[in-house]
């Protein structure tokens, strides 16, 4: 009941330094969820992805007949969802935008030089295993000079975001103590604004624990309001997130930052959890390092 | 339980002390009045025996154990003790009932008191008797001790410091704000707690007090004990 009434009316008393502190808290760790939903959102959408399900045929003739038989035995690959002829044009039309020097190299040449290739792709639901074994029968058909499997391609790229990952992780640290030292700055505060009901207490024989424990209701009081505002903030700004995505990388077609229940409710824990653990520590460094009688 | 001061000096400034070698022992179940003009150092004597402050010199024991910052046996010598400030020390802004019930969820409940849970239960009984026993209306209970007159709050500071049935009560000026019943009210429920075993240490001003009640005196002037009159005969 003490322990209740003390950490209510020191919120009370402390309301703007309390609020400083929620807000300065949501704040950092909404940063630092955001980034770690983004990362464990990059990581799914792996699977999604329709370069990570398809694979590129290169043909090594012209000749529209061989085109069509390799398409036939490719399709009756097991395994292979669809393919189809990229054409001529499609191919020019890549280059002139990506590669426009070899685009404007190739455009008087004839049209043979240009080669031939299909699209494959696999079911979303195939292993990375059986693909390559699919991948394997295809190269073995007459006439395929290569087969470059997208899931390759992507494997790489994604490799270069490992350091983004760390990037990440290190900011989410870096964001969290700063949180600590906001915190820190809070319960120091606390020793001097609440020196006389310290000193009354200890006079009765309260331990520091005792000193600590409205601390701590205050600290758990905070760190659900921290993390409520963190959700609020970062699910409702799902949306806009997901349309300023769109405006960038809308060609994969597919509805980015799909969070399921189990991640939400992993993300707002793990939101609490951080402020949780940064009141609570530094709350304990504050009376470590106060001077109580 | 036995407190007692051995040589013992205090000074919060270089080269000014506030206690110069004071000796004192104070024995289970005694009565001692602490008398002197402002500044003579009744308050800093309280301050030490409670172990808000420690002495810059000499030892300062309880039961024989001397006092040690931040010990156990200093948390638990403090719960074994009540203390009526000279300026109350309530918390403005909690109800009556909530400073009352404090040194419950810290201090030792004495044979004589119930024990109260962590949650408050069983101290609604305890802190309706302390305040009754003070002269006070359970009525005022649930009102914000900022509410109060300076007597009240006086008296709702000393229901405080008793609830626990403590071994040793140690007030700081108790009487200061309250008129003449209030203050022998206060001064009768002393003595009937010093006769049920609880040993007392009062700091006061007031002579009439002291003429009336015949216990042990002390005098202390400049910092030292100039008097110390076991029969409390001496007038000053």
């Amino acid at each position: 009941m003490y322990f209740l009434s003390a950490a209510l009316s020191g919120m009370k008393r402390r309301l703007m330094t309390s609020i400083l502190s929620v807000l300065g808290g949501a704040a950092l760790l909404t940063a630092a969820a955001s980034i770690g939903l983004w990362s464990l959102w990059l990581t799914g959408q792996q699977d999604h992805l329709k370069a990570a399900r398809s694979a590129s045929v290169f043909i090594d003739t012209a000749n529209e007949g061989v085109v069509e038989d390799v398409l036939t035995s490719v399709m009756g690959v097991r395994g292979v969802e669809s393919a189809r002829i990229v054409s001529a044009q499609e191919f020019q039309d890549f280059l002139g935008e990506h590669f426009p020097d070899l685009h404007e190299a190739l455009s008087g040449m004839d049209e043979s030089v240009i080669p031939r290739m299909l699209e494959v792709v696999f079911p979303a639901e195939m292993n990375p295993a059986k693909r390559h074994d699919v991948v394997r029968s295809i190269g073995t058909i007459a006439n395929v000079a290569r087969v470059d499997d997208g899931s390759a391609r992507l494997s790489k790229a994604f490799l270069s975001l490992h350091w983004l990952g760390y990037g990440g992780a290190g900011l989410a640290v870096g964001l969290w103590a700063v949180l600590f030292v906001v915190c820190l700055g809070h319960y120091q505060n606390i020793l001097y604004t609440d020196a006389q009901e310290i000193q009354l207490i200890r006079s009765f024989g309260a331990t520091k624990g005792a000193i600590f424990f409205p601390w701590l209701i205050e600290a758990v009081l905070q760190s659900l309001i921290t993390g409520l505002f963190c959700a609020v903030v970062l699910f409702t700004g799902r949306s806009y997130l997901a349309e300023v995505y769109n405006q960038f990388f809308g060609t994969l077609g597919y509805e980015p930052f799909r969070l399921d229940v189990g991640n939400f409710l992993l993300a707002g824990g793990a939101m609490v959890g951080m402020a949780l653990l940064a009141h609570v520590s530094a709350g304990v460094l504050a009376l470590l390092r106060g001077r109580i009688a | 339980m036995m407190v007692s001061l051995k040589q013992v000096s205090k000074s919060y400034h270089p080269n000014s002390l506030v206690l110069r070698n004071v000796n004192l022992d104070l024995r289970k179940g005694e009565f001692l009045f602490v008398v002197g003009d402002s500044g003579a150092g009744k308050t800093s004597l309280l301050k030490l025996i409670t172990g808000e402050e420690f002495a810059t010199s000499g030892a300062v024991l309880c039961d024989g154990v001397p006092y040690r910052a931040g010990s156990s046996k200093m948390l638990k010598m403090r719960r074994r003790v009540g203390v009526v400030h000279q300026d109350y020390k309530l918390l403005k802004d909690r109800t009556v009932y909530e400073n009352v019930a404090i040194p419950l969820f810290f201090g030792r409940a004495g044979s004589q008191v119930p024990p109260v849970s962590f949650f408050g239960r069983g101290a609604q009984k305890l802190v309706e008797d302390a305040i009754m026993a003070v002269g006070l209306s359970p009525k005022i209970l649930d009102g914000a001790v900022k509410e109060l007159s300076g007597g009240e709050q006086q008296r709702v500071a000393i229901a405080r410091a008793i609830i626990n049935f403590p071994d040793l009560l140690i007030a700081d000026e108790p009487t200061g704000s309250l008129d003449h019943d209030h203050t022998w009210q206060v001064i009768d429920l002393f003595q009937k707690l010093n006769i049920k075993g609880m040993s007392m240490l009062v700091a006061t001003h007031d002579r009439d007090i002291i003429r009336k009640v015949r216990k042990r005196v002390i005098h202390l002037s400049s910092g030292s004990i100039r008097v110390d009159d076991r029969e409390g005969a001496c007038i000053f």
